[in-house]
C-alpha cells in the first residue's frame, strides 16, 4: 500500500514536471497537496468559486500581501499581479469540485493555465455533463485514477430479464417433474416450503439477534 | 462470490439436474460439479486478472468436447461452470461472459440490489441455496434408488409379501403382471414381467 502510494506520488511529480495537469475522480486532493507542498509552491482550496476570493488566496500565498489590500483589486489586476510575482517559480493549484466551474471562472483559470509554470491538480465527483469551454479545459488534464472512474461508470449489459426467465422456466420444469412423479413428492416440497415460511416469519418477528 | 457459495450453487444445480434427468451417478457428478464450480477463479488466479479469461463463456467449448469422451463428466463440468457464472452475474461487478472478445460485464438486478462478495447478502444467498439443497437432495436420492419407478406396484408387493403363506410349497412370493394374448389361429404368446429379480419359481396353469 505504502509502496503503491509512493509510486503514485513519484508519478504525479514526474507528470507535473512534464507540465501535465492532473485530475482525480472522487478523491479529496488535499491528501495530495499535503504530500507535495514540501516540494512545490502549492495552494489548496476546496471549491474553485468564487473566483475573486480564490485569486486573492493564491496571490496572498505568493506575494504575502494582506487580504484587505488584495480585496480592493479587480480580478484582471489580481491575475496580472499573480503572474508577475510568480516569476519563474512552479506553482500547483489544488482544488476539488471541478464540475462546479462556470464559463466566467473558466476564462481566469484558462489564463492561469496558459502560464507554463502554473499547474492544476483537481478532482471531480459528480457525473455531470460539462459545457464545451469547461470540457476543453478538462481535456488538458490527465485522469490519474482512471480505473476507479471506469469501475463506477463502466458500460455493462443487464441480463436481468433473461435470468428471471431462465430461472422461471427451470422452476416450472422442476415443478412439473415433481408433480407428475408422485403426489407425495409435491407434499414434501410443499411441507418444506411451509416450514421455510414459518422459519422466516419467526426470524422476522424475533428480529436480528 | 466466495468459493463455498459457488460450491453450494453447483451442488444445487447438479442435484436438480440429476433429479430432472433421472441421472444415476449422483456422487461422482457432485464431485466434478463442485470442483468445476471453482474452476473460473482458479484460472483467473493463474492468469492474474480476476474475472477475466476464466469467466469467459467460451470455456464451454472444451467442456462440450469432453462430452464425446464421457457425457456424465462433461455434464457435471458444464453445470459447475455455469453455476459459477450465474452466481457471479448476480454480484456487483458482474461477469465478462464474452471475454476476451468484449470486456463488458454482464450483470443482473438493479445496481443497489446486487450481491456484494463477502457480505451478509452473500451469506443469506448461501443459506437460501442450502435450504433448497435439502429437499432436492432427498428427491434426487429417491430418484436414484428408483423409488418413483412404480410406487403403486411396490406398495402392492410389500402387501403381498406380508400375506404370503410360507408353509405352502407353491406359495407365490412376488407379484407379476401377466398379459395373455390368446388367438386360436396363431401361436399363443405369453408375456411375463418380473417385478422382483429374486423370483425363482413361475407357475402358469391352463393358458
Amino acid at each position: 500500500m505504502i509502496i503503491s502510494c509512493c509510486m503514485k506520488l513519484l508519478q504525479i511529480q514526474a507528470d507535473i514536471r512534464n507540465g501535465q495537469n492532473l485530475m482525480f475522480y472522487d478523491k479529496n486532493v488535499y491528501e495530495c497537496f499535503s504530500r507535495l507542498k514540501t516540494n512545490f509552491l502549492c495552494v489548496f482550496y476546496h471549491d474553485p468559486l468564487p473566483i475573486k476570493v480564490r485569486l486573492i488566496d493564491i496571490t496572498h500565498v505568493i506575494t504575502g500581501q494582506t487580504k484587505t489590500f488584495l480585496n480592493r483589486l479587480a480580478v484582471p489586476d489580481l491575475t496580472q499581479l499573480l503572474v508577475e510575482k510568480l516569476q519563474s517559480k512552479t506553482m500547483i493549484i489544488f482544488f476539488n469540485h471541478f464540475e462546479r466551474l462556470t464559463d466566467r471562472s473558466m476564462q481566469i483559470y484558462n489564463q492561469l493555465n496558459s502560464q507554463d509554470n502554473i499547474h492544476f491538480i483537481c478532482s471531480f465527483n459528480v457525473n455531470k455533463s460539462l459545457n464545451s469551454e469547461v470540457y476543453s479545459f478538462f481535456k488538458t488534464f490527465k485522469l490519474v485514477n482512471k480505473d476507479v472512474y471506469e469501475l463506477k461508470h463502466k458500460n455493462e449489459i443487464n441480463v436481468s430479464y433473461a435470468v428471471y426467465a431462465g430461472i422461471s422456466i427451470y422452476c416450472i420444469v422442476l415443478y412439473l417433474k415433481t408433480g407428475f412423479s408422485l403426489t407425495s413428492a409435491t407434499m414434501v416440497i410443499g411441507g418444506i416450503w411451509f416450514a421455510l415460511i414459518i422459519f422466516r416469519t419467526l426470524i422476522y418477528a424475533g428480529g436480528r439477534l | 462470490m466466495r468459493f463455498y457459495t459457488h460450491i453450494a450453487g453447483a451442488l444445487l444445480l447438479y442435484i436438480t439436474f440429476t433429479y430432472l434427468t433421472d441421472y444415476s451417478n449422483l456422487v461422482f457428478g457432485i464431485f466434478f460439479a463442485c470442483w468445476f464450480s471453482i474452476f473460473p477463479d482458479l484460472m483467473d488466479k493463474l492468469t492474474g486478472k480476476h474475472r477475466g479469461f476464466g469467466h469467459s463463456i467460451f470455456w464451454l467449448v472444451p467442456f462440450l468436447l469432453v462430452g464425446f469422451l464421457n457425457l456424465g463428466i462433461a455434464a457435471a463440468m458444464i453445470i459447475g461452470f455455469i453455476s459459477h457464472i450465474f452466481l457471479d452475474i448476480l454480484t456487483t461487478h458482474g461477469c465478462p461472459l464474452l471475454y476476451p472478445l468484449r470486456t463488458k460485464d454482464f450483470v443482473c438486478f438493479n445496481k443497489k440490489r446486487r450481491i456484494k462478495t463477502g457480505t451478509n447478502q452473500e451469506k443469506s444467498a448461501l443459506s437460501f441455496i442450502l435450504f433448497l439443497i435439502v429437499p432436492f437432495l432427498i428427491l434426487a436420492i429417491l430418484t436414484n434408488i428408483g423409488y418413483w419407478d412404480n410406487p403403486s406396484e411396490q406398495s402392492l408387493a410389500f402387501a403381498s409379501q406380508s400375506n404370503t403363506i410360507n408353509d405352502s410349497p407353491n406359495a407365490v412370493k412376488n407379484n407379476f403382471n401377466l398379459n395373455f394374448d390368446v388367438d386360436d389361429d396363431t401361436n399363443k404368446n405369453i408375456t411375463v414381467k418380473k417385478v422382483d429379480e429374486n423370483t425363482t419359481t413361475i407357475l402358469i396353469n391352463d393358458v
